[in-house]
């Protein structure tokens, strides 16, 4: 998908009027200011249509939420049905609906879940932390490993090195993340117990107080380091899991990228300058493939806040992923919309940062 | 191109030196998270003052007077006090708690009489006002359990004693009163954060974090999707109970496993009968028996929605055709045939059944009876369900051999319940877990109650009221019998009317049961957890 | 879904046709890639060989499947859950079902559906990409926009939500993940026509007269057919782990038809049992990766012959 992003960015230029005015001018004078303004403004938008699509998706789902959220006495009252309707706005038309639910988010009112009987943002402030930890461990190790392998790969183009990588990493993308899951699960911590089995803590461990609800970055600023010890520990089989398949694939897009920045004509023209080869690698190559492998960062963390559903199954994590899961599964209706919506709002503001990088970054971009 | 700006060379190095470094944290916390685990498993052992229990739970609400979910009952069980309780899953007499019971002859009025003194955890007694004021809150809110007392007036009688008065005969009454849902809260403390009578009530919320119960312990901090900790009362009136602290935490079944042979875990809940077979008595000790719920086939008894499935001769070719045997494998130790709705341990239960009874050639002869040629039965269960999905899918290959064609239809356990609920689906699996353990708790299964509702059985007189269903002649047919059961009094009366009426069920009605499901508990060698059939496990008769 | 360079190049390149050789004459082509028997060189690397045998089995044990299998893979007459044995290679699930019968019959479910899903997935995606990039204007602009949300909406929960909300079955799954999964044609084939729609055969194709669609469907849709294809081809291995991955949560295939992902998640509540995940959990990994070594050749090959012409270091 991240090449696609990059495939889509080079937008066919347009012949624009020249409009007079204020936008004419940022546009002269301040292209960066106006390429930020014009990508929040996207991201603006994006945010806006995914309130619409959540919305709409869970006007689609066919159960009917004033029967799972009465009990089952009440639900054959008639009367009870009739109030609990008009307590959830359900008696009004759909566009009314809408707005009333646009005009509770801006109050950050993601409303009840019925599977929790908790504001759903009070669901999300407990859960996300924990996808976040998990997403963001397994991000640096990726980032780290994948960059530098995938480098390494495509400097020794075609040697064993690079061979080794490519089946490596295809392998890593091959293999089902839940299969793998299950199978570490079994073999690492069943079997051998080399790691601890599901969940974020040793039972007997109480969580750190909460700061910022990830136990490890709060087990530091408590400095209570058998707790941190054991979170790591804990993270330590759901991360290899969740960064097999990512790592494989940023390892291999890292490489194709640095090919094909090793081509480009500056890079020809500083090799042959007669620059040492470091300088060469790391002042030319890299620079050249960092715009593709920043929106790929991107992507990639965006994917491992998303992405994690059948990771945290396995490992009873209990994040994102799993109150998805459960929501889903119960059609919890706000539940699933509170979800939604802050996924999809990650995902922009990703983007939207990503985006801002690159402008920094690559000048061609900002010439648009 | 200027090299100066953005050198990604020293990028490159600080990533290299943040990569080595990083894995340096990283060995040295597996270190010390290894290390810090040992220490936890071996205080596991020594360590009596704190009672580690997994549980695959999902909590609604922890409020008494509306909490319906069975992991929830351990827990308020643990908390709050009943009127009375069942003891050593002896259910064919209630024992008092905080009261002590009288029934009248004419099965009407109940009197409970305070039985010693009782103390909530902030030190007050317990008194005749609490359980009025309970009971009522459980009535008038109208939750989930608020049926428990339909129909029945509950009034302080003095200052030692209530009553609990019924319109109707209601023998039922005292083998209700120790259920967890009709555990006693404490007035002041629950009217103080929101708590009424009627439907305004707004205490669950303060509930849901607080215990406000006089049992031997007291929530200390509720996590609804991850982790309940229980601490002592330190005012609770009997024996001071064996652990300080019991910490439940959300698990799923396989790490409860692990878990348990470990050692990291005192008790685990949910480990499957086929995992706990293997165990070893060095690894756990396990205890397992009936639970109360029954699993039943139902068959939409309305034509319009049945079609052939409606036909009485078409359900006992059925009931004939069902291998229970395999069944009975399949739910595990502790689990037997259900040979009537009403779980075997109960009062009222049959103890065994003609009509209930694999016998393929009589069933393939029933089957021929009923007119039924090949056509598709459409056949609901809960595909989010394990055992469920087990299930249909034994019942599929025996029906196969029967020569009945089922089509599967899963669906997650909500979706399942809204298209049971309709009315409207041909036939299906399910459940049904005793509120109770008194058949009184089985009149769902009567014609045009809740559950025949959903499997379109109803006497020609009820089908007037049901907004398009048909009556049918099964119905009609057992009526007189579920009326002889509603008004027996007397437990050999009632246990007579209720085997009755479930022979004639086993001959004519929706429904085939099969299995009442066994139910364990696993806990680690010494600790001792027995299962206990109304709470799951008792945490305040440990030793 | 794994990366692809193709769409990355595919924007920024003229006409096929103009780079098929990258200018280089014939011969010298035919020289360099060495055909021999019609294999192209990338074609023939070990990865590619044993990627390719491993997949024509599976295309084998699909047609043959019902020869193959030593037990009905619905008979429930072996003793539950007994491990791995010369009875029942694979050992036998929780109701005494051969699993080796059943990962074979389960690829008759699990391939195939993936492979429709794909093809769904690409034909609405071009159609759409095509549209978009051909007409431009507001079209574009809408499109563009939608696919920007579907991407910025999570794929996963979308697709959970999608088949929990039509129910589960193989079908839904399939109608849920092409509804998260076009997008990624529409970019590819959209940015493919931008770069073509300007290209000379095509105006003098509309000025003899073409109409809008035909300059479409005969002149440009030729042209981008093999990027499609390419990216199908790598796609296809993604598709059958977000369908399998479907039906482990419960979401997917429905019983009693057997189906990898599915079989998975009856092992996993089974720790002592771990053959009942591991044989059906190893089927997809082979069929995946198998994919994926000849998927990789594939697109190797392609990017030299079709776009990189020039490029021979890749």
């Amino acid at each position: 998908m991240a090449a696609d992003m990059v495939a889509a960015k080079p937008a066919r230029p347009k012949p624009r009027k020249a409009s007079p005015g204020v936008t004419a001018w940022m546009r002269a004078h301040h292209p960066l200011a106006w390429y930020i303004f014009k990508r929040f403004l996207i991201s603006l938008f994006l945010v806006f249509g995914v309130t619409l699509i959540t919305f709409i998706l869970t006007n689609l789902v066919p159960a009917n939420p004033v029967n799972s959220i009465l009990g089952e006495q009440e639900a054959n009252d008639p009367e009870a049905v009739a109030r609990m309707e008009a307590k959830l706005g359900l008696d009004k038309p759909l566009y009314e609906q809408y707005w009333l639910y646009l005009v509770r988010l801006v109050h950050g009112d993601l409303g009840e879940s019925f599977l929790t009987k908790q504001p759903v943002t009070d669901d999300l402030k407990r859960v996300f932390p924990a996808t976040l930890e998990l997403g963001g461990f397994v991000f640096i190790f990726t980032i780290l490993f994948g960059v530098l392998l995938g480098l390494y790969a495509a400097l020794h183009h075609r040697h064993f090195a690079d061979q080794l990588i490519r089946v490596l990493s295809l392998g890593g993308v091959s293999i089902p993340t839940f299969w793998l899951g299950a199978m570490c699960y079994y073999f690492l911590f069943y079997e051998l117990g080399l790691f601890p089995g599901s969940g974020r803590l040793d039972s007997r461990i109480s969580p750190p107080p909460t700061v910022t609800g990830m136990y490890t970055v709060d087990s530091i600023i408590a400095g209570d380091w058998a707790t941190f010890g054991n979170a790591v520990w804990h993270l330590c089989l759901p991360a290899l899991v969740l960064a097999t398949a990512n790592l494989s694939s940023l390892m291999r897009f890292v490489r194709s990228a640095v090919l094909e920045s090793m081509n480009q004509d500056y890079v020809l023209a500083a090799k042959a300058k007669g620059l040492p080869s470091h300088k060469v690698v790391f002042g030319y190559i890299l620079r050249g493939a960092a715009v593709p492998i920043l929106n790929r960062m991107g992507l990639l963390f965006a994917g491992l806040i998303t992405g994690s559903v059948l990771t945290e199954s396995i490992f009873a994590w209990n994040g994102l992923g799993q109150y998805a899961f459960k929501a889903t599964m119960a059609l919890d209706l706000q539940g699933i919309m509170g979800v939604g919506i802050i996924i999809g709002v990650v995902y922009i503001f990703v983007n939207f940062i990503v985006d801002i990088i690159t402008g920094f970054v690559d000048q061609r971009v900002r010439i648009q | 191109m200027n090299t100066k700006r953005w050198s990604f060379g020293n990028v490159a190095k600080i990533a290299v030196s943040a990569v080595a470094a990083g894995a340096m944290a990283l060995s040295l916390a597996a270190c010390g998270g290894a290390e810090g685990s040992k220490n936890a498993a071996s205080s596991g052992s020594t360590d009596s003052s704190s009672l580690v229990v997994d549980s695959d739970f999902d909590l609604i609400t922890m409020d008494p007077a509306r909490s319906f979910e069975t992991a929830t009952v351990s827990i308020l069980r643990a908390t709050y006090q009943s009127a009375l309780k069942y003891v050593d899953n002896d259910m064919s007499k209630p024992q008092p708690e905080i009261c002590t019971y009288t029934i009248s002859d004419d099965n009407k009025v109940v009197t409970l009489t305070l039985n010693g003194d009782h103390y909530f955890a902030d030190g007050k007694k317990v008194t005749v006002d609490d359980i009025v004021y309970s009971y009522q809150r459980v009535q008038g809110i109208k939750g989930n359990p608020s049926f428990y007392l339909d129909g029945v007036t509950v009034a302080k009688k003095d200052d030692k004693s209530l009553t609990l008065t019924s319109e109707t005969p209601n023998p039922a009454i005292p083998y209700i009163l120790p259920s967890v849902n009709l555990g006693i809260v404490e007035k002041s403390v629950v009217e103080a954060n929101g708590g009424t009578t009627d439907e305004k009530d707004g205490a669950e919320k303060y509930l849901n974090q607080h215990s406000a119960g006089s049992g031997p312990y007291q929530f200390d901090t509720v996590a609804m999707d991850s982790k309940v900790t229980l601490k002592r009362n330190d005012k609770f009136a009997g024996d001071k109970p064996k652990y300080d602290k019991i910490i439940i935490n959300n698990v799923d079944s396989a790490t409860e496993l692990t878990n348990i042979k470990a050692g990291t875990t005192d008790i685990a809940m949910d480990i499957n009968s086929d995992e706990a077979a293997k165990l070893t008595k060095d690894e756990a000790d396990v205890s397992a028996g009936p639970s109360g719920s029954t699993t039943f086939l139902w068959f939409n008894a309305d034509p319009q929605y049945g079609k052939v499935v409606s036909n009485t001769d078409f359900v006992n070719a059925v009931r004939k055709a069902v291998n229970y045997d395999k069944y009975v494998a399949l739910y595990g130790e502790g689990s037997e045939q259900a040979y009537g709705v009403v779980p075997n341990q109960f009062l009222g239960a049959l103890k065994s059944s003609d009509d209930n009874k694999y016998d393929l050639t009589e069933a393939k002869a029933l089957l021929k009876k009923s007119g039924y040629n090949n056509e598709e039965v459409q056949f609901l269960y809960s595909s989010d369900d394990d055992t469920s999905t087990q299930i249909a899918q034994l019942f599929q290959a025996d029906m196969k051999a029967l020569g009945v064609n089922i089509k599967l239809v899963g669906q997650p356990t909500t979706t399942r319940l809204d298209t049971f609920r309709s009315g409207k689906f041909q036939s299906g699996l399910s459940t049904w877990g005793a509120d109770y353990p008194d058949p009184s708790d089985y009149f769902v299964f009567a014609p045009n109650e809740n559950i025949a509702k959903r499997a379109g059985w109803y006497t020609t007189e009820g089908a007037k009221s049901s907004n398009g269903w048909n009556g049918s002649d099964s119905a009609d047919k057992i009526e007189s019998l579920v009326e002889a059961a509603r008004n027996a009094s007397g437990e050999d009366e009632r246990a007579k009317t209720w085997q009755d009426l479930q022979e004639a069920m086993n001959q004519g009605s929706p429904y085939v049961p099969l299995v009442v499901q066994g139910a364990n508990v696993v806990s680690r060698p010494g600790i001792g957890a027995k299962y206990d059939l109304l709470n799951g496990v008792d945490y305040t008769v440990l030793k | 879904m794994s990366e692809n360079t193709i769409a990355a190049n595919g924007g920024t390149k003229t006409a096929a046709a103009d780079s098929r050789n990258g200018g280089v004459p014939d011969k010298v082509v035919r020289k360099m890639t060495k055909r021999r028997f019609g294999v192209p060189a990338a074609l023939r690397t070990p990865l590619a060989i044993i990627g390719l045998i491993v997949l024509a089995l599976w295309v084998l044990v699909i047609i043959f499947a019902p020869l193959l299998e030593p037990h009905d893979p619905l008979d429930q007459l072996g003793t539950r859950l007994s491990a791995p044995s010369a009875e029942y290679w694979f050992g036998t699930d929780t109701l005494g079902r051969d699993i080796f019968s059943r990962v074979i019959a389960a690829s008759r479910v699990s391939i195939p559906s993936s492979i429709v899903l794909v093809i769904f997935s690409s034909v609405i995606g071009s159609l759409i990409g095509a549209m978009a990039g051909y007409f431009g204007g507001w079209i574009d602009e809408a499109f563009m926009r939608v696919t920007d949300l579907v991407f910025a909406f999570p794929s996963t929960i979308l697709a959970m939500v999608i088949s929990a909300a039509l129910g589960p079955s193989i079908q839904n799954a399939i109608i849920a993940v092409v509804l998260v999964s076009w997008p990624t044609y529409a970019r590819l084939v959209r940015s493919l026509v931008l770069g073509l729609r300007n290209s000379e055969f095509v105006i003098v194709g509309r000025l003899l007269g073409r109409s809008s669609f035909a300059s479409l469907f005969k002149d440009i849709l030729p042209n981008i057919l093999p990027h499609i294809f390419v990216l199908m081809f790598v796609d296809l291995g993604d598709c059958l782990l977000v369908l399998s991955g479907l039906s482990f949560l419960g979401l997917g295939a429905t019983p009693p038809m057997p189906e990898w992902g599915q079989m998975v998640s009856e092992g996993v509540t089974r720790m002592t049992s771990w053959w009942l995940a591991f044989f059906p959990g190893l089927a997809i990994f082979t069929v995946v990766i198998a994919e994926n070594f000849v998927g990789d050749a594939v697109r190797d090959w392609f990017d030299r012959s079709y776009i990189s012409g020039n490029q021979e270091g890749r």
